[in-house]
């Protein structure tokens, strides 16, 4: 696979010379007090190269907050269908690998029974830079999923660094290569890598459950009393669901007026109190803890039916982004030592 | 702004007093601007946070809100609770940067239909001069 | 906290209360809360400066609400949350066991200081409880002195302009979550304004005009009853600094009413009484 080099100046440089540029969205890292977030760049962002990892995923520029799906005006004899905005060519930088791993999963779920064009179409124009990671805390825990803090999955570009200044940038797929031909100058020929990169390896994230073992629990233990107990502290917002890369559930809203009106698709999430209500009233997740169940079923049981792969990349999101203190990793790893006990 | 852009003013007003005043304005034909858009509550006590930020979100360039006087309420007290709401949502509209210069309270007992119509023409006089509520209009983003 | 947990062993033991919320630790994030049901439980009850969660919020979840007596471990501030829940009828006092617990300051593990609300806390010593536990903290701020917010002034100095500039950037990372809802022990309400759809009051879209509709609505839905507690800016995942719409309202509470929520469970609460002589200056 084609190497190039480029320093974080260059790269700086680089998002910056896209984000002014209005025919296409860029996505980057910008800092907002103590945390970095991936967010739309504007010419006058202030682009954040130091982190460890964003607060939130690059989940959003794919799969926006909100989208509109379909306008109208009303014209003295009848209803006039607009168009909806061009979707443009969107570049995502500064997700790491498991952020990029959640797209394919992703991709699976919305070419399924339906295929979301409103995905797909910017799926197929987006570039996507990930950086390889150079750090990890105790929430970490992709390679227990598979994945790896160099894993090249659903990235376009993948950003290795190697020395202080920049990163070994690995061509990932054909639309990374064209990203590379088109801005030629701010790369250069691949390095070697300087001593003591990279700064962390798989082995530094050991697996920490059984995956197989975990699904096999969640499958026949449904009603067991664990649940309630893993999920007591969860005051069912939507903080989890919403920084989740794979996380894609979502509402359709209407806005209108007597003369014209929009129909918009919104982020949705599961672990919202009324996200199950029935019409009639009835309410069947109406408890925290039958929320926080499905929540679990749904990654690491049913899409695992449906796709034949987990639906969670072991970012830790989830458990930073919790006040609550309810925490992935810790209820995943508890499934999997009760899964040991016994014959269940 | 174009030539002929005409302010709209959401106007709420209590069914007791003002919504009379109103009516007396017009049996004894003052003139008045015809920027405003009445909605009749039953009292002031019924206004609701989300009535001045509905009225804005969906196009208002002001809310001008009037009940009866205190002491007059039709319901004895609603006014009162009114009056505190109205220091609450002032305050905050204050400070998140709403333009408070679009949101008047007032009251408008049902004989005074000669004030009625003059605060109408202030607050339209007003408005005409700060122009359109564009600031607000433009939160509306249909995409991201 | 031997005192603590040998308390709870207690009510637990003697059936006085089903549930027991506390804080248990959680490495090295500090504390994180723990429902106790059964005295093994208790054990790993702790307290100490990193508990930061204010646990009255789970009072009323339904599930709490349907035992029959419940335990909480509450700080003066949280404890300002539960004297608001009684003033407004949602529950009775034999309802909760308040084990209160006295709290010289509370400070985030990753050493981002002490909690600005710390600095003019005057109930370092819990004002209501059933018991309270742990040695008497000097109260630093005097009790008739209007509490005085620091970041708020540097807000009310901007123009109108600035303001609207400052809060348009801040609700851009706004993603309605509802963190901030969740959190907060005062928003109860079985069915909330942003779950009506008919009519739909305010836009679920996080485009500006749903972000702004909520957290006006929010904040004016808490006008005097907001208790100070920080809660929803401490959780809200985009660094939003929700408590100056609060500090707002409740210096407002203060100057035109004399209000500070949560101290006193006989006095009403400003938006439910009124007095003859409330300001109308600004009413035409």
């Amino acid at each position: 696979m084609a190497e190039y080099y480029i320093t974080q100046s260059k790269m700086t440089a680089l998002m910056k010379e896209l984000a002014s540029d209005s025919s296409m969205e860029v996505f980057g890292p910008v800092k907002k007090g103590n945390d970095v977030f991936i967010s739309k760049l504007e010419d006058t962002s202030e682009l954040c190269l130091d982190y460890f990892t964003t607060v939130n995923s690059i989940k959003e520029a794919i799969f926006p907050r909100f989208e509109p799906i379909l306008q109208y005006k009303i014209r003295g004899e009848g209803v006039e269908l607009e168009d909806l905005p061009p979707i443009k060519p969107l570049v995502v930088f500064g997700g790491h690998p498991c952020d990029a791993a959640s797209v394919p999963l992703m991709k699976d779920l919305f070419s399924w029974d339906y295929k979301d064009h409103f995905y797909l179409q910017r799926l197929e124009k987006v570039v996507i830079i990930t950086l390889a990671c150079d750090e990890k805390d105790k929430d970490c825990f992709c390679t227990s999923l598979g994945g790896s803090p160099h894993g090249e999955t659903g990235s376009d570009l993948l950003l290795e660094r190697v020395s202080k200044e920049g990163w070994q940038v690995k061509v990932v797929s054909d639309k990374g290569k064209k990203f590379i031909e088109s801005h030629p100058d701010f790369f250069r020929d691949k390095i070697t890598p300087e001593k003591g990169y990279p700064k962390i390896q798989d082995k530094d994230i050991p697996v920490m459950f059984q995956l197989d073992r975990v699904k096999t629990w969640i499958e026949k233990n449904f009603e067991h009393p664990l649940w309630e107990e893993l999920s007591s502290n969860c005051w069912s917002c939507a903080a989890c669901t919403y920084v989740c890369p794979t996380c894609h559930c979502f509402d359709i809203t209407d806005d209108a007026t007597m003369w014209e009106g929009v129909r918009t698709k919104n982020w949705d999430a599961c672990t919202l109190p009324f996200f199950t209500k029935h019409a009639s009233g009835h309410n069947p997740r109406s408890q925290s803890y039958e929320r926080y169940r499905q929540r679990i079923s749904h990654k690491y049981n049913y899409y695992i039916d449906l796709f034949d792969h987990v639906s969670c990349t072991g970012c830790g999101r989830c458990s930073r982004v919790c006040k609550a203190g309810v925490n992935i990793l810790d209820i995943i790893k508890r499934i999997d030592e009760e899964s040991t006990k016994g014959e269940k | 702004m174009s030539e002929n852009w005409e302010p709209k003013i959401i106007t709420f007003v209590c069914n007791w007093c003002t919504y009379a005043g109103a009516d007396l304005a017009g049996t004894s034909r003052f003139k008045y601007a015809p920027n405003i858009r009445i909605i009749k509550t039953p009292c002031s006590g019924r206004i609701d946070p989300m009535f001045i930020v509905s009225a804005f979100e969906k196009g208002a360039d002001a809310v001008l809100i009037s009940g009866c006087h205190p002491g007059d309420c039709h319901y004895n007290e609603g006014n009162y609770n009114a009056r505190r709401k109205f220091t609450m949502m002032k305050k905050l509209l204050e400070t998140i940067g709403v333009d408070t210069q679009r949101v008047i309270f007032a009251w408008c007992s049902a004989s005074e239909g000669i004030k009625f119509s003059r605060l109408v023409n202030d607050v339209t006089e007003s408005i005409k001069k700060i122009g359109p509520y564009t600031e607000y209009h433009k939160l509306n983003q249909k995409e991201r | 906290m031997q005192e603590l947990i040998n308390k709870a062993k207690e009510l637990i033991e003697n059936k006085e209360v089903d549930l027991l919320i506390g804080y248990q630790s959680d490495g090295e994030k500090g504390a994180k809360p723990l429902f106790v049901k059964n005295p093994l439980q208790a054990e790993q009850l702790i307290f100490n400066q990193y508990c930061l969660n204010n646990l009255v919020t789970y009072l009323m979840r339904p599930d709490v609400k349907a035992c029959k007596k419940v335990a909480v471990v509450a700080k003066g501030c949280d404890i300002r949350a539960l004297v608001m829940l009684l003033s407004e009828n949602q529950m009775s006092r034999e309802d909760v066991y308040i084990i209160g617990m006295t709290c010289d300051h509370v400070v985030s593990p990753d050493g981002t200081g002490e909690n600005e609300k710390c600095a003019t806390c005057k109930v370092h010593n819990p004002h209501l409880a059933d018991i309270v536990l742990g040695s008497p903290v000097q109260e630093k701020y005097p009790k008739d002195k209007p509490v005085k917010h620091t970041q708020i002034e540097k807000l009310n100095a901007m123009s109108q302009e600035e303001r609207w500039a400052f809060w348009q950037e801040e609700f851009s990372r706004c993603i309605r979550c509802y963190a901030c809802r969740q959190a907060c022990p005062l928003c109860y309400c079985e069915r909330c304004i942003v779950d009506y759809n008919t009519p739909q009051w305010i836009d679920t879209r996080s485009n500006p005009r749903g972000n702004f509709a909520w957290n006006i609505v929010r904040a004016l839905h808490l006008a005097g009853r907001c208790i100070d507690c920080g809660e929803c800016e401490r959780v809200c995942p985009a660094n939003i600094p929700l408590m100056l719409l609060n500090q707002s309202l409740q210096e407002e509470a203060q100057e035109k009413f004399e209000w500070e929520a949560g101290y006193d469970p006989e006095s009403e609460p400003p938006l439910t009484t009124f007095r003859k002589e409330d300001d109308e200056e600004f009413i035409r």
